[in-house]
């Protein structure tokens, strides 16, 4: 069963969003190939899901109402997947497949299935469990879809955390986990199709594929509740139909996946316009002049992404004060947002800055940021084993590889202007993820040039750059999936893993496992309370958020705690810090003490 | 003429008979430099190799 029902919930996900991506069938382009049909629908199904579930969400986000979409959903996918899949001979195409570039695929798969049945450890600095993670369970919890206002994370656009939220809700805690695999298929998908498109051949878009698994900056956006490569695979589906798109129906599925991008990361709002120069500049019916058929369908993508990712925009301007919560600097001098004070959102957006700041912003640094990618990727935040030697190597042939033809000159300059953007905004690695895999298309188009134009050592050369980083890339992914896939397969060591990484973990088991504790109030701002089953109360959230307006400081909240229903209250002690509570506070009785923790039992006041 | 002609695509050539040897030493230095850069300058790699000199040392 620990295995069996992250299985089933993930499948369930996945012929879900086939189902609900069939609706959109009649916007595809008639001339794009089956591969590219099979990273479509599912795609927007993921993109149309997490809308629906986020609509319903914030009114009822119960177990009736997550399998009222998904049952009927799933459905209607099983009835897409066959009509999808009739006439396509699974087992002949895997037959015709390179054995190197396929067996890399495979390894890079296996790591990931099995990495994914790993639980989710970590403490407060771990994105998973820091938002990802907490703001699905506190939904499914309390049974509405809201921002957990502790953790000014939650608010993000969350199209696919809210498809997190279904998942724990079936499979359990290490479902969301597998939902990797998911990920990984469909963007190596989307990049082969994309990579037969750019005029590479069916064995180079296999080898475009095992180049993007190895890359540990691409597989970082994947795993642990990350989901910029569902960011990513949306941005390039959009860019992919953008510059074939002749009918206005296609602008319309254009503006679908923009609006799911924006759905789903913040980053998708600078995107879009930059898809949008793209699309004008190089669409078929563009004669790079301003006219109105022009406009029309600019303007329809335009529309189309903002109504399918008003929602998220919109609950936040309503509730929070501010569409984008936490409000960028400029924004913030506009818009007046509750619960996050003036000076905690300025230090959120000085920790940003630093975190983003890379290697420089200078023009230098413009110049080298290929070279610094390469041989320096642990410089950009999360960063760290890079993207391999290819696009290095290689892109700057690339331009000799074939006679350039609209697409890939779009394709081009897409990822030149997100490339530009990301370098003057925030310098972290997961945000160039659509880049990296544009930029595994260009250097195996250059790789094939290189072989052609230097016949006597290029290919040798070629093969060891290739060599390199497929296992360069593999020894790093492999290392830093390795705790997760023993875990998954030694219950002994999963223990340790949780002794070892869980921050309180006695504290958590004996709240999760008291019957009279019904609302636990935690002090400290850095207990991470993903590991919280009970409802509870958190006055100061780990960046300054006040989610009691007024309440300063967590003692403050304790005079009321009545008012609020609190049972037990939960107090630890950090590194170079005091325990919150004195050591007989009143009206609370001790009733567990660990090293570091202790938990009080609230007594009535007389 | 000629003679005009075939002066006017001597540089070409030259870049043409030069072309696949740029293209090998760009390879060469993107390989050399990463060797150096991510495996000897590496962590694990300067940490054994302290050990070595501690145990020569001694």
């Amino acid at each position: 069963m620990r295995f069996l029902l992250p299985v089933i919930a993930n499948l369930l996900l996945l012929v879900a969003a086939f189902g609900l991506g069939s609706l959109i069938r009649p916007l595809i382009p008639h001339n794009v190939s089956k591969l590219d049909r099979l990273a479509i629908i599912p795609l927007a199904g993921f993109g149309l899901q997490g809308v629906l579930l986020f609509l319903l969400g914030i009114i009822r986000f119960s177990p009736t109402v997550i399998l009222a979409v998904l049952l009927p959903a799933a459905v209607l996918g099983a009835n897409c997947l066959l009509q999808e899949m009739r006439g396509t001979a699974i087992s002949s195409g895997l037959a015709g497949a390179p054995i190197v570039p396929a067996s890399v695929i495979a390894l890079v798969l296996v790591v990931t299935v099995l990495g994914g049945f790993a639980e989710p450890i970590g403490d407060i600095k771990s994105d998973a469990i820091a938002y990802h993670y907490l703001g699905p369970k506190v939904w499914l919890r309390e049974g509405v879809i809201r921002p957990v206002l502790e953790e000014t994370h939650t608010a993000f656009p969350a199209t696919v955390e809210v498809q997190y939220a279904a998942l724990m809700m079936i499979g359990g805690q290490c479902a969301p986990e597998l939902f990797s695999v998911t990920a990984l298929v469909l963007i190596l998908l989307l990049a082969a199709a994309a990579a037969r498109r750019a005029g590479l051949d069916p064995v180079e878009a296999w080898w475009v594929a095992a180049l993007i698994s190895t890359m540990p900056a691409v597989y970082r956006g994947l795993f642990g509740g990350m989901i910029d490569v569902i960011y990513a695979a949306f941005l390039i589906l959009a860019a992919r139909i953008a510059f074939d798109s002749e009918l206005p129906r296609h602008y319309v599925l254009v503006g679908l996946f923009c609006g799911f991008a924006m759905g789903t990361k913040y980053t998708g709002l600078i995107a879009t316009p930059l898809l949008i120069v793209c699309v004008f500049l190089f669409t078929p019916n563009s004669s790079r002049r301003f006219s109105w058929i022009t406009a029309k369908y600019l303007a329809t993508i335009c529309f189309v992404a903002a109504f399918i990712s008003s929602p998220w925009y919109l609950r936040n301007w309503l509730t929070l004060g501010c569409p984008i919560y936490p409000p960028p600097p400029l924004l913030a001098t506009f818009f007046h947002v509750k619960y996050f004070s003036a000076e905690a959102i300025q230090s959120l957006n000085k920790e940003m800055l630093k975190v983003g700041l890379g290697m420089g912003k200078g023009p230098l640094s413009l110049l080298l940021l290929p070279f610094h990618l390469a041989f320096h990727p642990a410089n950009f935040e999360n960063g760290a084993g890079g993207i391999g030697l290819v696009p290095l190597t290689f892109i700057p042939f690339c331009f000799r590889a074939y006679r350039w033809e609209r697409f890939a000159k779009a394709l081009g300059l897409f990822a030149i202007l997100m490339t530009i953007a990301w370098f003057y905004t925030a310098q972290e690695s997961r945000y160039l993820i659509p880049v990296y895999v544009i930029a595994a298309i260009f250097g195996v188009a250059g790789w094939k040039y290189v072989v052609r134009a230097a016949p006597r050592f290029g290919p040798a050369l070629s093969a060891l750059t290739v060599a390199i980083s497929i296992l360069y890339g593999l020894f790093m992914i492999v290392s830093a999936r390795a705790d997760n896939i023993h875990a998954a397969v030694s219950t002994s060591f999963a223990e340790s893993q949780k002794q070892e990484s869980i921050p309180f973990l006695q504290s958590f088991r004996y709240l999760n496992s008291e019957p009279s504790v019904r609302k636990v109030l935690v002090l400290d701002p850095l207990v991470p309370t993903y590991y919280l089953d009970k409802e509870y109360l958190k006055p100061i959230g780990r960046r300054g958020e006040q989610s009691l307006p007024g309440v300063d400081s967590p003692q403050e909240a304790l005079p009321d705690r009545s008012k609020w229903n609190i049972t037990h209250v939960m107090d630890v002690r950090l590194k170079d810090s005091g325990f919150q509570l004195s050591e007989h506070p009143d009206n609370l009785v001790l009733i567990f003490e660990a090293k570091d923790q202790r938990i009080y039992r609230v007594v009535p006041s007389p | 003429m000629s003679s005009q002609a075939k002066d006017s695509t001597a540089v070409p050539s030259l870049l043409q008979r030069l072309w696949p040897w740029l293209i090998e030493l760009w390879i060469a230095y993107v390989l050399v430099t990463f060797f150096v850069v991510r495996i000897i300058g590496s962590g694990m790699v300067q940490r054994f190799l302290t050990l070595v000199r501690l145990r020569l040392a001694r």
